[in-house]
């Protein structure tokens, strides 16, 4: 095979670059280790859309992620992702927390962030009843806002695939060749790609790949992250992203609601060597559950659905790094993508693309680039009218197979006919939310199984959850 | 939009839905119908193959779909009509709002009666730590695939939770040739009744483990294990007890909930200790001579409004 660009990484970041990339008249191919696209950090993480109020003034984050947050009215509306401006507050609650805030909001004026205000306790309480009464005064942050971290991944896919980026998914990078100083493939487990540029956009493992070129002056360990998701309907919940006081040592937990409406709590900060180990934990739950509730102690934790975890690809030494190489020629390296990224993604595409084409990368825009992406119609959100519509044009649309989101099997066979097709049961759970809710697929996951099974057209113990090996059923009974 | 115009609609087609329409009908109200979601009616009796059903109301040993079968004719005898694939969306003053394959109905009423059964409890609220990998099963969602579109869910298997599901699907899934290491619970004494300790884990072997719990789940893509603790009196794990129990899947009868979302949304009042509504347990009931083969037949704070409960 043989392309321009080759973008290793098909999470945020990497399909942020691949559309921006298909702007131009370029062949791009962005190559996934995983089954689908979404990435890793990008498919647990707190879904928030920053600010940049808190970033360290002057760095490349800071400018990337205050770059951004203005992009996501137009992304959102463009690509059909669900995005709320929700605002964030910043509660004090101790004398020692108070007298902090005039720093933070010193720290946001020398990041841009002008919008930042002062509210007294008394106003915090009015517009977020159930934070703790002994609130002394905070931070308001209003453009802070929440997204579908899911959607915004398939859609960036989506869209760039609309304007002809090719994905080769569950296809893992082995290694990148060179030649004279200048980049001419990749290696992968299923072949070889001929190519010009290279971007890393691998995320936890930027270093294995930077590696691969001698350019791994850094390395990366994961940060773990647990969460709580709390079912819609519990009783005590709030209206904005509720952030602690950060201290010297750990931004801290929140809570916050998700686009979808239910509640989001967390995450833990714990630094780890195993890459793989995606697993949560009695103690970093516990640790949740204490610092959450002097934010907002009625929080209803036994509302939980589900606990999950994610893992930031902490850089060392730490920052955010858009690399190129003087005796490299086509090669980007990015890392150090770590607390930020799903923000940063959007300004990310720009600024690779831009360093790309600095570097000589030809640079001739399509007149025919596709710049919207339209969603699977949601027969949940449909009024009435709209629901007849749906179900006249594909009966499956009466069908509901989701009970707890009002998922129909008329939306499930079209995530999988799509053109970048949910093949995983997860891949549907993530455009979809069948089996997020609060039976979390004890009702549709037999269901969804059978599905997959007949659209595939293949036995049901050959339906994943995700990757390879992870089988749900192991064939028919005796 | 389709209307339909009925006296009783009876939203879920389980056993207490086929009973409460049925009665219904015998008791004067002249028109009838049962709306359900799935493809027949039955409710969880059709994946409940196994025998025991009957013996007190039919005087003989049924399964669970003979026993439904029994309660579907005789429903249908009385004139009782159905909307079967037909899932309610919403349960309005006067009228369900059902969705079909042909488009959406509306189910004028004068009664209600919500039969929605349970849902299970899941691994998220019971918050067991560890991997997500697949594997994991409630109880109810393997004995469907089992029963009812005859998928196997794995060889080896620890049960987590003593209730009767949990002990029928461990017999379940040993005469279908797994091996079930353990049923694990963390109270001091069993869930569910005696005759199913001894008829389907003493008979065939299978080490009950009271006082125990599940606290982590292992494996990246499928179950590889999972780690089984005592628990001392406040149920909290001994970790010096812990013990690797190797099995590729891991099966959840942790409990039942209420099918709550239809009566919330048409307003029905709930209680914060049962989960489920709140109701007169001796209220009067339109329809007199009432005497259905359930426990308890409640009506909730809403004047047209029954819900009811089977066995
Ligand atoms: C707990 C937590 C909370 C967070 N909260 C927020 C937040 O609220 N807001 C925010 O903006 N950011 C947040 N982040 C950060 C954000 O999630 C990440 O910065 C972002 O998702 C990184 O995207 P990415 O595309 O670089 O990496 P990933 O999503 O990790 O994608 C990297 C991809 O590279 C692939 N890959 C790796 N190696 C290879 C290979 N050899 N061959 C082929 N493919 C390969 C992987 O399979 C993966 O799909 C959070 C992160 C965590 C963990
Ligand atoms: C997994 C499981 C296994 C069980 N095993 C046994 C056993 O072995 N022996 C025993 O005696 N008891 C068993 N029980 C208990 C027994 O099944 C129940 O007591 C009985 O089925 C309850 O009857 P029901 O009619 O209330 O509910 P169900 O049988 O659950 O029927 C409810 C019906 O309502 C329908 N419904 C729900 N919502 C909607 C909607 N919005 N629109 C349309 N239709 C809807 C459902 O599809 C379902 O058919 C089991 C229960 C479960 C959950």
């Amino acid at each position: 095979m043989k392309t321009d660009v080759v973008v290793i990484g098909a999470g945020a970041v990497g399909c942020a670059v691949a559309r921006e990339l298909s702007k131009l008249k370029l062949s791009v191919v962005v190559v996934d280790k995983n089954e689908d696209v979404g990435g890793d950090a990008s498919k647990s993480n707190s879904a928030i859309i920053h600010t940049g109020y808190d970033a360290s003034p002057g760095t490349l984050e800071s400018r990337l992620v205050v770059a951004a947050n203005p992009m996501y009215d137009r992304i959102s509306r463009d690509l059909d992702v669900p995005f709320s401006r929700i605002g964030a507050i910043l509660p004090a609650f101790t004398d020692e927390q108070f007298e902090k805030l005039p720093f933070l909001k010193e720290k946001a004026f020398d990041n841009r962030v002008y919008d930042v205000e002062y509210l007294t306790g008394e106003q915090l309480l009015a517009i977020e009843p159930n934070l703790n009464p002994e609130v002394k005064g905070g931070l308001y942050i209003p453009r802070e806002s929440i997204i579908d971290p899911f959607l915004l991944v398939v859609a960036y896919a989506e869209n760039a695939q609309q304007n002809g980026v090719n994905f080769l998914l569950s296809t893992k990078v082995v290694d990148i060749t060179t030649a004279g100083g200048k980049i001419t493939g990749v290696k992968t487990d299923a072949g070889d790609i001929e190519c010009d540029y290279v971007v890393n956009a691998a995320g936890l493992y930027c270093d294995e790949i930077a590696s691969y070129v001698g350019k791994n002056d850094y390395y990366v360990n994961p940060r773990k992250g647990q969460f709580y998701i709390l079912d819609k309907n519990t009783s005590v919940k709030v209206n904005h992203i509720v952030l602690p006081i950060p201290t010297k040592l750990t931004k801290g937990k929140l809570m916050c609601p998700t686009v979808h409406g239910n509640m989001l709590v967390g995450p833990t900060a714990e630094d780890l060597d195993d890459k793989t180990d995606k697993s949560t934990t009695a103690e970093g739950l516990d640790s949740i559950a204490a610092d959450v509730r002097k934010l907002i102690p009625g929080v209803r934790l036994n509302d939980t659905i589900t606990q999950y975890c994610g893992l930031r690809p902490n850089r060392n030494p730490e920052g955010l790094h858009v690399d190129v190489y003087d005796d490299l020629y086509g090669y980007v390296n990015l890392s150090g993508v770590r607390s930020t990224g799903l923000t940063a993604s959007a300004a990310l595409g720009v600024y690779v693309t831009q360093t790309l084409i600095r570097m000589g990368m030809p640079a001739e825009y399509k007149t025919d680039f596709i710049a919207t992406r339209k969603g699977i119609p949601s027969f949940h959100k449909a009024n009435d009218e709209q629901k007849e519509e749906l179900i006249r044009q594909n009966p499956l649309y009466g069908r509901v197979i989701c009970r707890c989101e009002t998922i129909t099997e008329g939306e499930i066979v079209e995530a999988i006919r799509r053109p970048i097709p949910a093949r995983s049961i997860d891949a549907i759970k993530r455009r979809l939310r069948a089996g997020m809710g609060r039976c979390h697929g004890g009702f549709c996951r037999p269901k969804v199984i059978e599905i997959l099974a007949r659209e595939l057209g293949v036995p049901a113990e050959e339906v994943l959850k995700n990757q390879k090996g992870s089988y749900l059923v192991t064939g028919r009974v005796k | 939009m389709k209307v339909l115009s009925y006296d009783v609609a009876v939203i879920g087609g389980g056993p207490a839905g086929l009973a409460a329409a049925q009665t219904a009908k015998e008791n004067g109200a002249q028109r009838v119908i049962i709306v359900e979601r799935d493809t027949a009616l039955g409710g969880i009796l059709q994946q409940c193959i196994h025998p025991g059903f009957g013996l007190t109301y039919f005087k003989e040993e049924l399964t669970g779909p003979e026993y439904a079968a029994r309660f579907e004719e005789k429903a249908l005898a009385a004139g009782v009509d159905k909307l079967l694939d037909a899932m309610v969306l919403e349960v309005g003053k006067s009228a369900l709002l059902c969705s079909t394959t042909e488009g959406l109905v509306r189910v004028e009423y004068k009664s209600a009666v919500l039969a929605m059964g349970c849902r299970e409890r899941t691994r998220g609220n019971i918050r067991i730590p560890g991997t997500r990998p697949a594997g994991i099963f409630t109880a109810g969602a393997a004995q469907r695939l089992i029963n009812r579109q005859n998928l196997m869910v794995g060889k080896q298997v620890v049960i987590l939770g003593s209730g009767d599901i949990g002990m029928i699907m461990a017999r379940r899934l040993t005469l279908e040739g797994a091996q079930v290491k353990a049923v694990v619970e963390i109270m001091p004494y069993l869930a569910g009744l005696t005759r199913n300790r001894v008829q389907c884990l003493d008979d065939f072997g299978i080490p009950l483990l009271l006082s125990h719990t599940v606290t982590r789940i292992v494996g990246k893509e499928r179950v590889e294990g999972v780690y089984v603790a005592a628990v001392d009196e406040n149920k909290r794990p001994i970790s010096e007890t812990e013990e690797f129990f190797p099995c590729d899947t891991l099966l959840l009868s942790v409990g039942l909930l209420p099918e709550n979302e239809l009566s919330k949304g048409a307003g029905v009042k709930m209680c914060p200790v049962t989960n489920g509504p709140v109701v007169n347990q001796l209220s009067r009931l339109p329809f007199r001579r009432f005497s259905p083969p359930v426990t308890s037949s409640t009506s909730t704070t809403l004047p047209t409004t029954f819900r009811w409960r089977a066995p």
